[in-house]
């Protein structure tokens, strides 16, 4: 009977039971299913690095160096693996345009950083002057095997012809500044060339000036300081400061709140809903189920007849959840993993995501019948015989004289929201969460964008040069001076551990330490604490700062390959280039054993000096402060597309809410629409009652969505913060305007919707129903 | 001769399709001239109430014609249905079916702006009428806060603000005591002579019948009498 019973109700709930599957299915299946991609994209990196041996560690040095020194250094540190390269500086030649190159002499049989053949062949031997090429920079050039590529190195120009594309763990994501951790796709044109092929083409046959090795115990620690000591390094990347796996991490970390917000918000959606319209449920059989305690069935099982339809719709919304966690955890992952280039995604299907949606599901509906269920069991029988009760309706006069401004229609869908506070509160708070969390997605995303805008417009510079080689400071100036630059400002870089004093574990980190001049004026640092550097008094950027746990005016123990000093925190400064720690370039230069040399200049030029300055050999690259900004660019538009899918559903799942209340309005009121339609008022002035109270409904939520998304924006930008740059938090009206009204525009389809239904009815039966008590 | 407020050809209406049809309506034809006081009469079932749903634009003939107000209401649209609800009839029901979120007063201003009275127009006529009917004190007062007899009178206000031709009462006494639906019967009786609309009360109470100028019997969905009775004395 009770069987019986329930799939009666759920059939007589119809469209609202789909709604209510609709939402319980894609609240908790959108939060997992992010969890889910979050797991998949990691999971692919992982098997990505793996199979293509991403190395512990990878030295580069300024100069050339024998290959068997380099290789009997890797013996002494006892590497598991090891391979010596020549990575070259040069330009990639493709009719007019010019593109910062490296060229990568490898082993054939690579023990590491091996390639991922993505079209065309590998490596071979017998052709020396078959390359294999990032397939970013192909894609952007419309490069493809057997096209003939020119590159320039030194002073030699290579005519090489393209065998195939590959990606690289080594090179995911390459770009020509990766000071910056914003990847300028394509920006860096990789071009592999067997070791022994590259030696001979650029004259320095048995040389390397790259070290990849396996470390027992990874990348970091006293073999790795052994491996670099006494070499001269131009950069030192263990695994954990590679570029891609930082970006990726970086994606990783800042995208895992998501899951829980919107898990948060999707589930108090859904679980106002359930209650709701159990409630309703509970309401309009009031009658049936006090006859049913009358003729002797005891509370427990009339409670039944409640549970026992929310098991079902909590049964049948799990099994959507579960399917919208790997539908969306699907769409998400293979769009991040395209956008990152991996060449395939991994679904392995984790039971974590999957039991959570199901679990949330589950609980979210079950909680949400508890309500109405413990009012049945002290329901009186006689009490309920008299079936639905009907409230009285009152309303402070200033409150009637501002719902009474429009015609009647309009009065009355505006106090019809009066009327039923708890569903008209729970629609509003629903709609506030749903806006508030799309539109916190655009706060981030805008929060982003003017924040790396803002560090480039503050920057003197345009743009960037690294040196093939050091070279001293005055023929620097002179270099940019000749090629046509306005101002020059030489820096030098180079690798450095850094570690706060008196840190029992000795851990530190990785930076890359730069000497600036006494009075930077290209190179602007935006301080957020302290002054610029000074003797003994080091400037690190915010993320360094945090890592390190430092704060003003703490020690830190400073280490390169040659030297050790003891510096203080003078500033803590914002940077896009997270990695870098500024000291005046005299005494960087020292502790990197270059004394009165620089390794890169920053310029204030127009671009045809920057091109004569790329085309000079002790040039090894120049990026363009507008290329990084594009890059970033095309990286939020990226982003965006992802936000875009969160915010559809979380839109969509606002605008089943607003049908799902709408609806149970609409049934609770079937009489009263029937009295307006005998009336004689129609389509125009229905509709203008419902959309009245839809739109009411929504823009309530919308004033509330405003402190609701920036409540949601802010820990999510401070955990992009710690994971890449300090974005600060900038909500302007375009991010709420974009999603608010969509939201309207939804809200007045839903009107439209149950303004159909109260239009269809049949108005002579319904019309005779008790309307008031 | 002078062209009846309403007139119904061999109509003919039933519910369900096919042999599970019902038919309550069958074969019937009425003429109501203006400014009467029908009363409709017979058992329950017999179809009163789809007669006056019917003459009242809420449902619609499926077999003969039905005319009302000058409006042919066999053919008409939807819209023009509607816009005859709203200039040509007034509605009397028997639970009252005042909007509950509404006081008195702008339940009978609903009743009056759908016809297109403007606002202070409709508020004037509005509260003339609420005092007629004895509520001028209870303007300001929701449904809920007013008994039943009072939520009729707001309801006869209502139907009446617009200035119908034609008010149509389904079973207007259906749910008051003796002593209330007296009063209300003697108040629309009062404004059927003041002023001169026809009202179509449909009833399965006798003694409701003999307040009218015509009865008209219903049995099983046919006519059987209609008559009109005698004019003194009232007795309800």
């Amino acid at each position: 009977m009770l069987a019986r019973k329930a799939l009666r109700d759920l059939r007589a709930m119809g469209l609202r039971a789909v709604l209510i599957v609709a939402v319980i299915g894609a609240g908790p299946g959108t939060a997992a299913g992010i969890a889910l991609a979050l797991h998949d994209v990691a999971q692919t990196r992982d098997a990505f690095y793996a199979r293509y041996a991403l190395a512990d560690l990878d030295v580069r040095l300024r100069r050339p160096l024998g290959e068997e020194t380099l290789r009997a250094r890797a013996r002494a540190v006892d590497a598991r693996r090891s391979e010596t390269r020549l990575i070259l500086p040069g330009v990639a030649l493709r009719g007019r345009s010019q593109t910062t190159a490296e060229l990568v002499g490898m082993p054939l049989r690579a023990p590491l950083n091996r390639l991922a053949i993505t079209a065309g062949d590998g490596l071979d031997g017998g052709a020396p002057r078959g390359v294999v090429l990032d397939a970013d920079y192909a894609d952007r050039f419309g490069i493809r095997p057997g096209d003939r590529l020119r590159l320039r190195v030194g002073d030699r120009t290579l005519a090489l012809r393209v065998r195939g594309l590959a990606r690289s763990p080594e090179y995911l994501l390459a770009t020509a500044n990766p000071d910056y951790l914003v990847p300028q796709r394509g920006s860096l044109a990789v071009a592999f060339l067997p070791l022994v092929a590259a030696q001979r083409l650029t004259g320095l046959r048995g040389l390397a000036n790259d070290l990849a090795v396996d470390l027992p115990g990874g990348g970091t620690g006293q073999r790795a300081r052994q491996l670099a000591a006494g070499l001269p390094t131009a950069r030192v990347t263990p695994r954990s400061r590679q570029y891609g796996l930082r970006l990726t991490e970086a994606d990783v970390h800042s995208f895992s709140i998501f899951a829980p917000v919107m898990g948060a918000v999707f589930g108090i959606v859904g679980l106002l809903l359930i209650a709701l319209s159990l409630r309703r449920l509970v309401s309009s059989q009031r009658r049936e189920l006090g006859a049913l305690l009358a003729i002797g069935y005891r509370p427990c099982t009339v409670v039944a007849t409640v549970l026992l339809p929310a098991a079902a719709l909590a049964v049948l919304g799990a099994a959507f959840a579960v399917a919208v966690t790997i539908g969306v955890g699907r769409l998400v992952a293979d769009d991040y993993s395209s956008a990152v280039g991996f060449p395939a995604t991994r679904h392995p299907l984790d039971a974590g995501p999957l039991a959570l949606a199901a679990g949330l599901a589950l609980g979210a509906t079950l909680l949400a019948a508890l309500v109405p269920a413990v009012r049945l069991a002290r329901l009186d029988p006689i009490d309920a015989l008299r079936g639905e009760r009907v409230g009285s309706f009152e309303l402070p006069a200033w409150l009637q004289r501002i719902t009474a401004i429009g015609p009647p229609a309009l009065t009355y869908g505006l106090r019809g929201l009066l009327r039923r506070p708890l569903l008209s509160a729970a629609t509003v708070v629903s709609i506030a969460g749903a806006i508030g969390l799309a539109a916190a997605l655009n706060i981030l995303v805008s929060s982003t964008n003017s924040s790396v805008d803002a560090e480039f417009a503050g920057q003197g510079w345009t743009h960037a040069a690294n040196l093939a080689h050091p070279l001293p400071v005055a023929r620097v100036t002179a270099l940019a001076r000749d090629a046509g630059a306005r101002r020059a400002e030489p820096t030098v870089k180079g690798p450095a551990e850094l570690s706060a004093t008196g840190s029992r574990t000795g851990a530190g980190t990785g930076v890359q330490l730069a000497g600036l001049p006494a009075r930077p004026a290209l190179l602007r640092l935006d301080l957020t604490a302290g002054s610029g550097p000074a003797p003994g008094r080091i400037v690190l950027s915010a993320q360094t700062a945090r890592k390190l746990g430092v704060g003003l005016g703490d020690r830190l123990a400073l280490r390169t390959s040659a030297h050790r000093a003891t510096v203080a925190v003078g500033g803590i400064a914002r940077t896009l280039a997270g990695e870098e720690s500024y000291l005046p370039r005299d005494e960087a230069a020292r502790l990197l054993d270059l004394p009165g040399q620089a390794t890169s200049v920053l310029i204030d030029a127009r671009a045809p000096a920057a091109q004569r300055l790329r085309a000079d050999p002790a040039v090894a690259s120049v990026t363009s402060k507008a290329s990084a900004l594009t890059a970033e660019r095309e990286l939020l538009d990226e982003l965006t597309r992802l936000v875009s899918i969160l915010q559809t559903i979380s839109l969509g799942v606002g605008a089943l809410f607003l049908v799902s209340t709408l609806a149970l309005s609409y049934l609770d009121r079937r009489g009263e629409f029937a009295t307006l339609a005998a009336l004689g008022y129609g389509r125009r002035q229905i509709g203008a009652a419902v959309a009245g109270e839809a739109l009411a409904q929504t823009l309530v939520a919308a004033a509330l969505s405003v402190p609701l998304g920036i409540l949601i924006a802010s820990p999510l930008s401070q955990r992009i913060a710690q994971a890449w740059f300090e974005i600060g938090l900038h909500p302007e009206p375009p991010s709420f305007l974009l999603v608010i009204v969509p939201a309207l525009a939804l809200a007045l389809l839903a009107a439209a919707h149950a303004t159909r239904r109260a239009l269809r009815l049949n108005i002579a039966a319904t019309v005779r129903g008790r309307l008031i008590g | 001769m002078t062209e009846p407020l309403v007139s119904l050809e061999r109509v003919g209406k039933a519910y369900g399709s096919g042999t599970a049809g019902q038919a309550v309506l069958e074969d019937l034809s009425l003429e109501i001239a203006g400014g009467q006081l029908v009363v409709v009469h017979g058992p329950s079932g017999c179809g009163k109430t789809t007669l006056l749903n019917l003459i009242g634009g809420l449902d619609r003939v499926d077999d003969g014609r039905i005319r009302s107000c000058g409006t042919d209401l066999t053919h008409a649209s939807r819209p023009e249905l509607t816009a005859y609800r709203a200039h040509s009839v007034g509605f009397i029901f028997q639970f009252y079916n005042l909007l509950p979120t509404l006081t008195a007063l702008e339940n009978v201003e609903a009743g009056v702006r759908v016809a297109g009275v403007e606002r202070e127009e409709a508020r004037t006529r509005s509260s003339a009428l609420l005092e007629r009917v004895g509520l001028g004190d209870l303007a300001g007062r929701f449904p809920a806060q007013l008994s039943g007899g009072e939520q009729q009178r707001v309801a006869i206000a209502r139907a009446l603000a617009k200035r119908p031709r034609l008010l149509l009462a389904d079973e207007p006494t259906g749910n008051l005591d003796e002593q209330t639906s007296a009063d209300v019967l003697e108040l629309i009786r009062e404004l059927n002579r003041e002023t001169g609309i026809t009202f179509v009360i449909v009833s399965h109470n006798p003694a409701i019948a003999e307040t009218g100028d015509r009865v008209v019997r219903l049995s099983h969905g046919r006519l059987v009498e209609s008559a009109a009775v005698a004019p003194e004395p009232r007795v309800l």
